[in-house]
């Protein structure tokens, strides 16, 4: 059973959250309301008179007002100073509220500026300004709660059908037209107005008195930091059964110009619900009870000027929500399970799921474990995840799958790769760009619009890299090739991008060569500069030596290249036995006048050759000569054991020859 | 350690002044070759060996014994030579060392000792029958011999000629000359060249024993004839000769290394022996040898004695301790001069306190008494003038060094004086104090040398760091150098070296060449 209940849970990959927000249901004394700006539910008994109760994510607020009458609309305000409330059609109450003193007796109100508007609705945007949308037009009013007066700031006269709002892009989507198929966005900022470009919906014929496109078929929303306005189309087909329904994207650009950018295949018809969960848009369908999930940052199909997106994943369900309801006695507590996909359901915007017969609010969550299975194309389910908000684990955990399933994953790595360091250069550019202080006006343009599209990508880095997968491999699983394989198209991707390797990375991908005893690859990597050269390396390079012969001279010249290390080049050298290179370097570098005679002559002693030794000698009783004006050393050198041993080995040859003074003999004189 | 190697040809200018060409001299009592020319004409000789023999049909002996044209005896000469020199304790050693090589192993080819000899020489005769080996007795090898015989002749039926074999660091080299085979087997540096120049040598050996004419003859009459019986007591110069051959630079450069003396010290020795002389008939060449070093030489006009001959002629004095005790009698075949005849030698030391060797050489047999009487007097003469003083003063003097002459960074040098075919060496000083160095730094110079004439490309210039020492090699128009430096020195010190070198070698070229050539 247990098993059984998991396997069908990893199915789901939308959830409803585990403790939803419960209030009165909607009855003949109690009305329900529903501020989708604060997301707060107001359960209004009998008018308010017997009590209202707020329930929000925060906040749970219980008072009492008078019944002037049924409530059509009632929305804190944004500081929760004021308590709007509309009771007709043509004007709406303010009354003042304190946590402290709850309530305040007063109300003072405003009616709406055109005779015979009739007030569709009102939302609260910046401080204690209220918009208000009556079907001539929209007001906009600023509240002063200590003068209890109310001042308009601007109006605009259109006819209006409906309107949407969302309190995230402060935008406000008014529909106009007899047919309704003319939609103007409005802009609010605070005690304006802006308007932007207006736009209209292609309709098909559509019955009188019907609107083109109704309003539950609009949603606001804000998708990657860019406005969107999601829209709904049913295209009927032949008959009912055949038609299919998109939904299209309207993307706002700098508050200016909104263009249809992208189409979302839906291939069912019906009723659908939409939601935005981390910005991703979900598209419920009431028919078929399942969910389909669309991703518009993933590349799409496009057609020149709109890209057409198909659902991520298969539509699947909602997972079953077991609602806590009270037994038969106190302590008692009984679980009964949900309606999924109900017609009591009400959606809002972004990821609002309200049952008004149960008196629950849900949000609806994602659940990405279930999400990652479903995803087969791996590119994808990285990118996907990418654009994820908090994925990093499971983004990590996914690569580390990948990797045991070398080598069959190893065709989509260099692509992944790419992907997952394209995302770190442009972050590690706009490090640059921060620590660079600020640049020019323009620049700031550019480098804030490339910034923003990076902002929702998901950043793992080399040390990620290391830390959670590269430094992971087990050696059981992988082979070994494999790993060198997937280090290299790594470390390539970094290069690719310019990104500068850091020296974990280079040392791990040595180890591994060493590890495998693949020696000749490392040659190849050192030679042709794929691992950068650093006094680390070369020392662990000269470790190898008893391993593989060459790393001695791998080691030398990366030393070399460095161009600081004459005193490690010096110490190689003579480890080696290789006193006269060593000498040579002393002097290629111009430090023959400061190297220790004793460190060389030590050396040269211990190689026990008669011929290097008396070569280092004469080397250094000629600096002598040069410096001090005789071969002796200086006392301070403490070379008197090494004239001994001169002395011990060329002895005899050495006194005939000085001993052969002969007068036929004429020296140049030096 | 890589060895670092440049051939500027530009370093001329620096040198040296044009014109400085230490030891150069119009007269030569020398016939003037480079060891290669000879190596050249190995080649083309020994693929034709009937035009070879047509060539050597005209003798200069015969020319000279205007008066004789009968044969020479076959076998009494050198049989006879060879009982003298039988009792040689040089020879008793010699024979014991190669018992005692062969008893170490019955199969010399199972002996590790004799595997990792350096330098294999072998000697066969062209039916394969073993003649000479270097480091075992002949008759152990005589399958070994065969398979030399075998790669030969079947190099030969394709109408070719097998020159040398390389089989990693050893090398094989064959030298094909009349009825005989002679083969080397070196893991030396030495170049195909040398080590052809070596058997040839070896070659001219057994020539200067037997002359050519005769060999040829006695192997026309049995093609597996075992010559073994009339070279008996002749290992001992060959032995010698490889040995000498080994340490001595004189081989490859193909020059002479005179002792040096005051210019008026030796022209007295040499109006000495001129005066004395002259009056005798049919004497062609008075050849004074001091520590293998030539005091003078004296030779009949229009007559040249060729290095090589001087070499062979070297090594029967070095190798013959014999002579020292009595004057004797030999008679010697001079491969160069005339490989069909032989020449009749008086050679003998000076005096008991004077170890320098006077050989006579005549083409008349019995002439003996009349040398004999003239070497008396000779050396009167030579005591009277305090030469022969000055003759022990120089052989006993330790050889002046580069150190000596102010030259730090030099450690050792080889010049030889291109016109005159003579060399001068300076004296060996740390750190070639021992056999082994020595050897080394001869192998270094003959790398050098081959490098230097190679006949693919040949260079002008060398300067070579090597692992021990830098090593420097010039060609000029009349003099080759090989120089060994210090191995840290700087090629601005070498050059200064070398030219300040040149310099003192001029200023001394009249001690150290003989420059003039005189005749009878």
């Amino acid at each position: 059973m247990e098993a059984d209940d998991r396997g069908q849970n990893d199915d789901y990959y939308l959830e409803l959250s585990a403790d939803p927000i419960r209030f009165e249901s909607v009855s003949c004394l109690t009305n329900v309301f529903f501020d989708d700006s604060k997301q707060q539910v107001f359960a209004v008994r009998s008018g308010g008179v017997t009590g209202v109760l707020v329930k929000g994510p925060d906040q749970n607020l219980n008072f009492r007002m008078e019944d002037r009458g049924p409530v059509i609309s009632i929305k804190f305000s944004p500081d929760m100073n004021v308590l709007a409330i509309q009771r007709t059609n043509s004007s709406v109450e303010f009354v003042n509220y304190s946590p402290a003193s709850g309530l305040d007796h007063v109300e003072y109100s405003q009616p709406c500026k055109g005779k015979n508007a009739t007030i569709l609705g009102f939302v609260w945007t910046h401080g204690t300004e209220i918009l208000v949308v009556t079907d001539h037009g929209v007001e906009l009013f600023h509240v002063n709660p200590e003068k209890r007066t109310i001042r308009a700031l601007k109006c605009l006269s259109l006819g209006v059908n409906w309107f949407v709002f969302c309190p995230k892009s402060y935008l406000v989507l008014l529909s106009s037209g007899t047919v309704g198929n003319q939609i103007q966005a409005l802009h609010i900022t605070p005690g304006n107005l802006h308007k932007l470009t207006k736009f209209e919906i292609e309709h098909s014929i559509t019955k009188p008195g019907k609107l083109a496109v109704s309003e539950r078929d609009v949603a606001l929303a804000v998708l990657y930091g860019t406005p969107c306005i999601i829209l709904l189309r049913h295209q009927p087909g032949a008959n009912r059964s055949m038609g299919t329904a998109f939904v299209y994207i309207y993307t706002v650009h700098k508050m200016m110009t909104i263009k249809k950018s992208h189409m979302l295949k839906l291939d069912v018809s019906g009723r659908f619900a939409i939601n935005v969960v981390d910005n991703l848009i979900i598209v419920h369908h009431q028919a078929s009870k399942t969910s389909m999930i669309f991703d518009i940052m993933l590349s799409g199909v496009s057609d020149g000027t709109v890209m057409h997106h198909t659902s991520i994943a298969m539509a699947k369900p909602i997972k079953p929500f077991n609602l806590k309801v009270p037994g038969t006695t106190l302590s008692d507590q009984m679980y009964q399970p949900c309606q999924l996909y109900s017609p009591n359901w009400v959606v809002f915007q972004p990821n609002i799921i309200i049952d008004v017969k149960l008196g629950c609010l849900w949000y609806i969550e994602l659940r990405l474990e279930a999400l990652v299975k479903l995803i087969t194309d791996k590119v994808l389910l990285v990118e996907f995840l990418m654009q994820r908000s908090n994925a990093k684990q499971i983004l990590i955990q996914v690569l580390q799958d990948f990797m045991t399933q070398l080598p069959v994953s190893l065709m989509e790595m260099p692509i992944i790769f790419d992907k997952l360091n394209f995302v770190y250069r442009n972050y590690l550019e706009s490090e640059i760009q921060n620590q660079m202080g600020t640049p020019l006006q323009n620049n700031v343009k550019n480098t804030t619009a490339v910034a923003e599209n990076f902002k929702h990508k998901l950043l793992l880095d080399q040390s990620d890299m290391y830390s959670h997968i590269l430094s992971k491999f087990s050696e059981n699983t992988i082979e070994p090739k494999m790993i060198i394989w997937v280090l290299l198209e790594y470390i390539r991707s970094l290069a690719e991008h310019g990104i500068p390797v850091q020296h974990y990375l280079h040392e791990l991908i040595i180890t591994t060569l060493v590890h495998r005893k693949a020696y000749y690859q490392l040659h190849q990597l050192l030679q042709y500069h794929v691992v950068a050269d650093s006094k680390p390396l070369a020392c662990l390079l000269l470790s190898l030596e008893n391993l593989y012969p060459a790393a001695h001279q791998l080691a030398l010249d990366m030393l070399k290249r460095l161009g600081n290390a004459h005193e490690e080049i010096i110490e190689v050298l003579l480890s080696k036995g290789h006193i006269l290179a060593a000498l040579r370097y002393v002097r290629s570098v111009g430090m023959v006048d400061q190297v220790s005679a004793r460190k060389f002559l030590e050396a040269a002693k211990a190689t026990d050759d008669a011929t290097l030794f008396h070569s280092v000698f004469k080397f250094f009783e000629q600096r002598n000569l040069r410096l001090h004006n005789t071969t002796a050393f200086t006392r301070g050198e403490h070379c008197q054991p090494y004239v001994q041993y001169f002395k011990y080995l060329f002895q005899g040859t050495d006194n005939e020859c000085n001993s052969d003074t002969n007068s036929n003999v004429t020296t140049i004189s030096s | 350690m890589a060895a670092k190697e440049s051939a500027v040809e530009t370093i001329d200018d620096g040198i040296a002044e044009p014109g400085i060409e230490p030891g150069a001299s119009s007269e030569t009592m020398l016939v003037t070759t480079d060891s290669f020319d000879e190596y050249e004409q190995e080649m083309s000789s020994s693929i034709d060996g009937d035009r070879q023999m047509k060539e050597s049909t005209g003798s200069t002996i015969s020319e000279i014994q205007e008066d004789s044209t009968q044969d020479i005896p076959i076998s009494a000469s050198p049989q006879e030579s060879g009982k003298t020199l039988s009792l040689d304790d040089a020879e008793m050693d010699d024979v014991a060392h190669r018992l005692g090589q062969s008893n170490i192993d019955g199969d010399p080819l199972r002996c590790k000792a004799w595997l990792a000899q350096k330098k294999h020489i072998f000697i066969l005769s062209q039916a394969g029958k073993p003649i000479y080996s270097r480091y075992s007795s002949e008759d152990k090898l005589v399958t070994v011999m065969g398979v030399m015989q075998a790669l030969v002749s079947f190099v030969q039926a394709g109408s070719d000629m097998i020159r040398s074999v390389h089989a990693g660091d050893t090398n094989f080299v064959f030298v094909v000359k009349g009825p005989l085979i002679l083969v080397a087997v070196s893991k030396t540096l030495e170049s195909v060249p040398q080590l052809t120049l070596q058997l040839t040598y070896v070659y001219n050996q057994i020539i200067s024993v037997l002359t050519q004419s005769q060999l040829n003859r006695v192997y026309d009459q049995r093609r597996n004839f075992d010559l073994r019986r009339l070279l008996t007591g002749s290992e001992r110069l060959i032995d010698h000769l490889l040995n000498f051959m080994d340490r001595e630079p004189a081989f490859f450069l193909g020059a002479i290394k005179c002792l040096p003396l005051l210019p008026s010290m030796r022209s007295s020795i040499t109006q000495t022996i001129i005066q004395t002389c002259a009056k005798i008939k049919n004497l062609v060449f008075a050849i004074l040898l001091a520590n293998n070093q030539l005091v003078t030489l004296v030779r009949m006009n229009k007559f040249f004695l060729h290095p090589m001959d001087l070499h062979i002629i070297q090594n029967l004095v070095d190798s013959s301790e014999s002579l020292k005790t009595a004057e004797s009698w030999t008679p010697i075949c001079l491969p160069k001069f005339d490989s069909n005849g032989y020449m009749h030698g008086h050679v003998s030391y000076l005096s008991e306190d004077c170890q320098a060797c006077l050989l006579l050489l005549t083409v008349d047999r019995d002439v003996f008494f009349v040398l004999s009487d003239a070497k008396q007097k000779i050396v009167e003469k030579l005591r009277r003038t305090n030469c022969l003083e000055a003759i022990n003063e120089s052989m006993n003097k330790p050889t002046i060094t580069t150190a000596d002459i102010g030259l730090p960074d030099m450690r050792h040098v080889l010049y030889k004086c291109k016109s005159t075919a003579q060399f001068w060496n300076p004296g060996f000083q740390p750190p070639y104090t021992t056999d082994e160095e020595i050897e080394r730094l001869l192998g270094l110079y003959q790398c050098l040398h081959h490098r230097l004439h190679s006949p693919s490309r040949p260079l002008k210039l060398i300067f070579q760091q090597l692992d021990k020492e830098t090593m420097l090699a010039w060609v000029a128009s009349g003099f080759e150098l090989y120089v060994t430096f210090e191995p840290l020195v700087t090629k601005p010190d070498a050059i200064e070296a070398v030219s300040k070198l040149l310099k003192w070698i001029k200023k001394e070229e009249e001690r150290l060449f003989i420059l003039n050539s005189p005749t009878f």
